[in-house]
């Protein structure tokens, strides 16, 4: 039962926790064709962990890695996750959905980064009355996310747009543009490189 | 460029507006965000060479172009 | 994955589809205030504490659990460490997202109906620092937000996604950036219901 609490197993094959480790994988085989709309070829490895209701697409190609550390994939009812063929997803990667999160094709996500469309608390008074507006997140194609990135409502990246390691983003990143660092900088394009 | 310009400019770059008037809550349409009030911020200490206080980061002082102006022409005078 | 396989899982999929239902949330609630009882058992701990997933405890000082505190998330463990003489203590109602770390060296004190977003660090020791946390009520700690040595956060406040915090932030603020600075609450973009 994938409710066992799985995840606080290791990795390492010698342990007896391996098991646990197999019967998350395969837990995860199963969520992901019950609650999500799967291409052709897609590489399911790993803890992938599928909640909220909503509507999941993963396009053909695609490679989910959750061996290391778990994906979470959340949608919910009326929201939608779509993701583009032939996209990687590392691990500890999370993408929340309440109206529309768009990553596209050939896209890199890269550990522990995450996306979201909604703050799903307002800001004050009862933070548990429900969430504030959507704001779609749109991840063009050929983007590259860093590793522990934020990509917050709102965020639109432009094709071939590179957000750099542990940035924070709520706006729009032109195509091919660098952005990092804290306040984010935008770095001028590949004119540079 | 005077004053006015400068920021005008840096918001539309920056944030992708088009059109928007002096008077307009940037909050309010959604141009701005919190974190993009922090880049403008951080904008207004580099651009201007000057330091505001945290109690300064409110709305009244950075919520329109107007707002802005306003505020760092009082800020100015101060110095 | 053969065809056969695939097959096979797929049908166990369907299966799975009843888990969705209403009904099988009132079960999981059942299961996760028993997970609770068992993961915080000999602790001081309040009534209705309730554990989604996995929580990974290396408590050797002083730790105490307010009525109704959640654990929520079923993806990486939270983790509450609170070394020998140290002090946790977490207020009524607060609500920890997965991948959460809390860890007192000296003391660190949550107030009630804090909410704690994945990832989130709260740490009263660093590489340069010690010292005690005070987190007051209605605090919302966003998204891998890291609240460092010493800090004393006012209640209202929230801090968000991604921020470094080294720094005391007054009630009703919002804490932002690394190092974070803080601003008025109303710096954000409206709600409709404003």
């Amino acid at each position: 039962m994938s409710y066992a609490g799985m995840s606080y197993a290791s990795v390492d094959a010698r342990s007896p926790l391996m098991l646990i480790d197999l019967a998350s994988a395969l837990t995860s085989q199963i969520a992901l064709r019950a609650r999500a709309k799967l291409g052709e070829r897609v590489k399911i490895r790993g803890r992938i962990r599928i909640t909220g209701g909503g509507n999941v697409e993963i396009g053909d190609d695609v490679e989910l890695d959750g061996r290391w550390a778990p994906i979470e994939l959340h949608a919910q009812p009326g929201g939608t996750i779509v993701i583009g063929a032939g996209v990687r997803v590392e691990g500890g990667v999370s993408i929340e959905a309440k109206s529309r999160v768009e990553v596209g094709d050939r896209t890199v996500l890269r550990g522990f980064c995450k996306v979201l469309d909604n703050h799903f608390h307002p800001l004050s008074g009862n933070r548990h009355r429900g969430a504030p507006p959507s704001n779609p997140v749109i991840i063009g194609s050929d983007c590259d996310v860093g590793w522990r990135a934020l990509i917050l409502p709102g965020g639109r990246l432009g094709p071939g747009a590179r957000a750099l390691a542990a940035v924070v983003i709520s706006r729009k990143v032109p195509p091919a543009a660098i952005i990092g660092g804290s306040p984010p900088v935008l770095l001028k394009s590949t004119e540079t490189a | 460029m005077d004053t006015r310009s400068v920021i005008r400019s840096f918001i539309g770059e920056t944030f992708f507006v088009e059109d928007f008037a002096d008077a307009d809550s940037f909050l309010q349409k959604g141009v701005i965000d919190s974190t993009g009030m922090l880049e403008l911020v951080a904008f207004i200490e580099e651009r201007f060479s000057i330091k505001l206080d945290d109690a300064e980061l409110v709305p009244q002082n950075l919520d329109s172009l107007d707002n802005i102006c306003h505020f760092l022409e009082t800020k100015q005078k101060k110095t | 994955m053969t065809r056969p396989t695939d097959a096979i899982l797929s049908r166990v999929a369907r299966l799975l589809r009843l888990r969705d239902k209403p009904a099988g949330h009132f079960v999981m609630r059942a299961i996760d205030v028993t997970r609770a009882k068992w993961s915080l058992r000999g602790y001081n701990v309040g009534r209705g504490v309730s554990v989604q997933g996995p929580l990974f405890l290396d408590v050797r000082g002083e730790l105490e659990v307010g009525h109704r505190v959640s654990f929520v998330g079923n993806v990486l463990p939270t983790g509450l460490t609170v070394h020998p003489g140290a002090s946790l203590s977490i207020g009524d109602e607060s609500v920890f997202n997965y991948g959460v770390s809390v860890e007192a060296s000296m003391r660190v004190s949550i107030g009630r109906r804090c909410m704690f977003g994945s990832f989130a660090r709260v740490g009263d020791r660093d590489g340069q620092r010690s010292g005690p946390i005070v987190i007051g009520d209605d605090v919302w700690i966003a998204h891998g937000a890291i609240i460092g040595p010493g800090v004393t956060i006012g209640s209202g406040s929230v801090i968000a996604a991604g921020s470094v915090v080294t720094k005391d932030v007054p009630p009703q603020s919002m804490a932002l950036g690394n190092p974070a600075r803080t601003m008025s609450l109303s710096l954000r973009t409206r709600n409709p219901e404003d």
